[in-house]
């Protein structure tokens, strides 16, 4: 470095580019007067202090098309930059002013390498390069003057611009055609460098996808090629305020297929009304090793394909902790507290039937979770927009849900003799008197599953988002995972029987604990009461809340009415249940301005995203769902009151709800655009993001307003205004 | 015993190093009294010159020069968009300046993009340099004037705008050795 520095001192560089043409032209004039000579086909070496560069052609004489090359020798650690210097740095130009006979002269770039130059991306050659350089005589009969400023930047740990003026003449070909120069080979050897346009080499890029992830914008990239790959790199080209990482790759299909993944970031704040990356055409060098190829394509929406963050292992423990955590969430507990009262009528019981029964429950929620993964795969194949939870979106599915709470309340409160879900195990309407039989435990453990669902997001969105970014066989891993997860519980009771029969002996208390979680049904009814007048309407939801009533009353009455009648209540309980499917007719989802005080909220447009946040306005959307008990709480927790309320009320901010109460493409596709499948999705957009900055599922105030800052950036440069 | 029979021609090189170098001075870094050239600026080259008679452009357009800095020791540092090393060590010069800006010291930190404000301020802007004032020359007289040959160049002005030493190349600027160079500097600048 020292020694580096001191010799560079010596140089006689000009410095600004005003000089850099000053002197261009002074000692380009000079050495018009002395044209170094024709034969040589090269213009003389100039030298400068990191190196030397010359022009040469490949043919000693002009006939019609030319080609030349400019020539580096560069010392050792320097660069020389590529059309696209990367994030610093700039490109050789030249100015062929004071040519003669010169027409169209184009510089052409071979394939450059990656240097990183205190750890900022560039792209260059080092230690020889030769750029070619197509150009035509204009008059056939005519010398060529070849005069060139050439104008570039070299850089180690210090950068030095020159400006080099080079010379030679070449003499019309006349009758005898164009002579081959020694400059030829050399000249062609890397004008093969050349990336071809649009594939060969054995290259392709199939796509270019713009991934949001984690807050930020990925370049995803997919390419194959005839022949493994050994390390793709993709060098990318496209509007200046973007700059591209160095991309990390994934292999697949024995190495024939790469997705490649670079983060984004903005280079410059000056044009936040500028470009967007998704859809823009970007230039993309796809280079392996010596090959290399260059396509232009634009960039489309994806989703994360290698969910390059956690590894599959990883994801899968989380599964497990996350099937595991579910046994607590509200929407479980009743139907887990259940089985908990079942374990203390087992009190005395003996080991085989408990043992029998857990593993029973055990299996039933697997074999749930392994339903749900099918249909997701399958719905996945056929290119249906999946999300988690989503079965709350379905009118009819909330009505069988209401259905079998209702039922399963009025059974806990004592009203009748079947242990619901009984009708799955112990045949229709028929009274199963032994609740722990394998059939009902099963029955249960499903049950528990499919109401598990809609609180799984917080802990499940990442292992459930990846295993839905990825094939069937991650998707059945992980929910496999998630099965033996939620399933540890009661294993572990079937592993160890003698821990129920620890439990204490039934007696009165159990009666009340039986209402206590009657209560606690009925309360799982209200609340698909409320996801469903959200959905379809209150009148619908009013009339489902009525049938149920009447099959409470009935249920209620039945063991009052004479012996003969009541085969009669029964039918009407099945009537009454089945008529209550006939609510999602009343009344099309008309209650989207069910939203009350909450003026403050506008609907989802995210087209109008960019153009609010290009006035420097900050934006929140907040994904939510009726069903979606976590969104709930980020409602009530955080959204609707203190700092976050503020922020959001403020008038420089925009705040977008988007509702996935019901089904919606859109949302599903913008979901996906981050790497998500299920809700709560909250992100905030600001001049500092333009891109999205999304948040964690679970809100908490102090991220909210964290994000918030940094999205919407402070005053940074004090004398720019 | 080899040992025993070295230790005593041992001790006598050893006495006549220490003897030596008390005579000679110790080498490296001291040439005035307390001024350390090491570590990060161990390139800074020493030498008086004149400050020469230059002009360029504050983010507003209006003209600056050294005199306006009269009175207080002033780092110039010369910067681009295409230097890498610029980018690298310009936060560590916006940093210094939060550090040892003041009424005894300052830096110019000054952009020769040819593009000017339009390039530099937001580039400025994404690096996050608040306290630097964004000062201009895409036409290079400025950098021209003081000699600049390579990038990134910072020459030391005194309180007289007399150079004191220029440093080519990037370095830290907040490091502990810049600062004791750059205090040197405030300490003993008449």
């Amino acid at each position: 470095m020292k020694t580096e520095s001191s010799i560079l001192r010596w140089g006689r560089w000009a410095l600004s580019p005003a000089l850099r043409t000053l002197s261009a032209g002074v000692v380009g004039a000079s050495i018009l007067s002395s044209p170094a000579s024709a034969q040589d086909a090269a213009s003389p070496w100039v030298t400068y202090d990191q190196g030397r560069a010359r022009l040469v052609s490949a043919t000693q004489n002009a006939a019609g098309d030319l080609l030349l090359g400019l020539q580096y020798q560069i010392a050792p650690g320097w660069e020389v930059y590529w059309r696209s210097p990367g994030d610093a740095g700039f490109p050789t130009t030249i100015d062929w002013t004071g040519s003669e006979n010169l027409d169209e002269p184009i510089l052409q770039w071979p394939r450059p390498h990656r240097f990183q130059i205190f750890e900022i991306e560039t792209f260059g050659y080092q230690d020889e390069v030769v750029l070619p350089i197509a150009a035509r005589q204009a008059r056939q009969d005519e010398a060529v003057a070849l005069r060139a400023a050439v104008n570039f930047l070299t850089c180690r740990e210090i950068c030095v611009p020159h400006t080099l003026s080079m010379a030679f003449d070449l003499p019309a070909a006349g009758t005898d055609g164009p002579v081959i120069s020694e400059f030829a080979p050399l000249i062609n050897t890397y004008r093969a460098q050349i990336p071809p346009r649009d594939g060969g080499r054995g290259l392709t890029v199939e796509r270019a996808e713009v991934v949001n992830a984690n807050g930020g914008q990925l370049l995803q990239v997919v390419a194959r090629s005839d022949v493994p790959f050994s390390a793709p790199d993709v060098y990318v080209e496209g509007p200046d305020v973007f700059s591209f990482a160095a991309p990390t790759f994934r292999l697949s299909e024995n190495g024939r297929r790469a997705v490649l993944q670079a983060s984004v970031s903005r280079t410059a704040l000056a044009g936040n009304d500028g470009p967007v990356l998704l859809g823009s055409d970007l230039t993309l060098t796809l280079v392996d090793g010596e090959r290399a190829v260059e396509q232009t394509l634009a960039t489309t929406l994806g989703q994360a394909e290698s969910a390059a963050f956690l590894p599959f292992a990883a994801i899968l423990a989380l599964a497990l902790l996350g099937g595991l955590i579910l046994n607590v969430m509200p929407c479980v507990l009743p139907v887990l507290s259940i089985k908990l009262l079942g374990v203390v009528s087992h009190g005395g019981g003996e080991r085989g039937p408990v043992r029998r029964s857990f593993l029973a429950s055990a299996a039933g929620i697997v074999f749930a979770f392994l339903v749900l993964a099918g249909a997701l795969a399958g719905f996945r194949a056929g290119g249906a927009a999946v999300g988690w939870g989503i079965q709350f979106q379905q009118p009819l599915f909330i009505v069988v849900m209401t259905v079998l709470i209702t039922l399963f309340a009025a059974n806990m409160w004592g009203l009748f003799e079947i242990r619901l879900p009984a009708w799955l195990g112990g045949g229709v309407g028929g009274v199963s008197n032994n609740p722990h039989s394998a059939s009902g435990s099963f029955a249960s453990g499903v049950f528990a599953t499919i109401l598990a669902t809609p609180c799984s997001a917080p802990f499940l969105g990442t292992a459930i988002g990846f295993a839905l970014a990825r094939g069937p066989v991650e998707i059945f891993s992980i929910f496999l995972a998630l099965g033996l997860g939620m399933a540890a519980p009661f294993l572990l009771v079937a592993a160890i029987p003698h821990l129920a029969t620890k439990l204490p002996r039934p007696g009165r208390w159990m009666l009340v604990v039986k209402k206590v979680l009657a209560l606690a049904l009925v309360g799982t009814a209200v609340w698909l009461l409320s996801v469903f007048a959200f959905q379809v309407s209150l009148e619908a939801a009013y009339f489902l809340a009525a049938m149920m009533v009447v099959v409470v009353a009935v249920l209620f009455v039945r063991p009052r009415l004479p012996a003969r009648v009541r085969p009669v209540a029964v039918a009407a309980v099945v009537l009454l249940a089945v008529g209550s499917f006939a609510a999602p007719q009343l009344g099309q989802a008309v209650s989207q301005e069910a939203a009350g005080d909450e003026s403050i909220w506008q609907p989802f447009e995210p087209d109008a995203i960019p153009q609010l946040v290009a006035d420097g306005k900050v934006v929140f959307v907040d994904v939510t769902a009726e069903w979606c008990i976590t969104c709930q709480v980020n409602k009530k927790l955080v959204l609707t009151r203190g700092a976050s309320r503020t922020l959001l009320a403020s008038p420089n901010v925009v705040a977008m709800r988007a509702d996935w109460t019901s089904p919606d493409e859109g949302i599903a596709r913008y979901l996906a655009s981050f790497g998500r499948f299920g809700i709560p999705f909250n992100v905030v957009y600001g001049p500092v993001a333009p891109n999205g900055l999304s948040l964690p599922e679970l809100l908490k105030e102090r991220v909210v307003i964290d994000t918030f800052r940094q999205a919407a950036g402070s005053d940074l440069l004090a004398n720019d205004s | 015993m080899t040992i025993k029979k070295l230790a005593l021609p041992a001790a006598g090189i050893l006495v006549a190093a220490v003897v030596v170098v008390l005579l000679v001075g110790l080498p490296g870094g001291d040439d005035a009294a307390g001024l350390k050239i090491e570590g990060q600026v161990q390139n800074f080259a020493v030498g008086d010159r004149p400050g020469p008679d230059t002009e360029w452009r504050t983010g507003d357009g209006g003209k600056v020069s050294l005199a306006d800095f009269s009175g207080k020791v002033v780092m110039v540092n010369f910067w681009a968009t295409w230097c890498a090393p610029c980018i690298r060590e310009l936060p560590s010069i916006n940093r210094l300046q939060a550090t040892l800006g003041g009424e005894d010291f300052t830096v110019v930190a000054i952009n020769i993009d040819t593009g000017g404000k339009a390039v530099a301020a937001p580039f400025a802007k994404r690096l996050e340099i608040d306290d630097l004032d964004l000062y201009l020359d895409p036409r290079g007289s400025a950098s021209r004037a003081m000699g600049v040959n390579v990038m990134p160049t910072t020459v030391v002005y005194d309180r007289q705008g007399q150079e004191v030493g220029r440093l080519e190349g990037g370095a830290e600027w907040d490091s502990p050795e810049a600062l004791a160079l750059l205090r040197w500097f405030i300490n003993n600048s008449g």
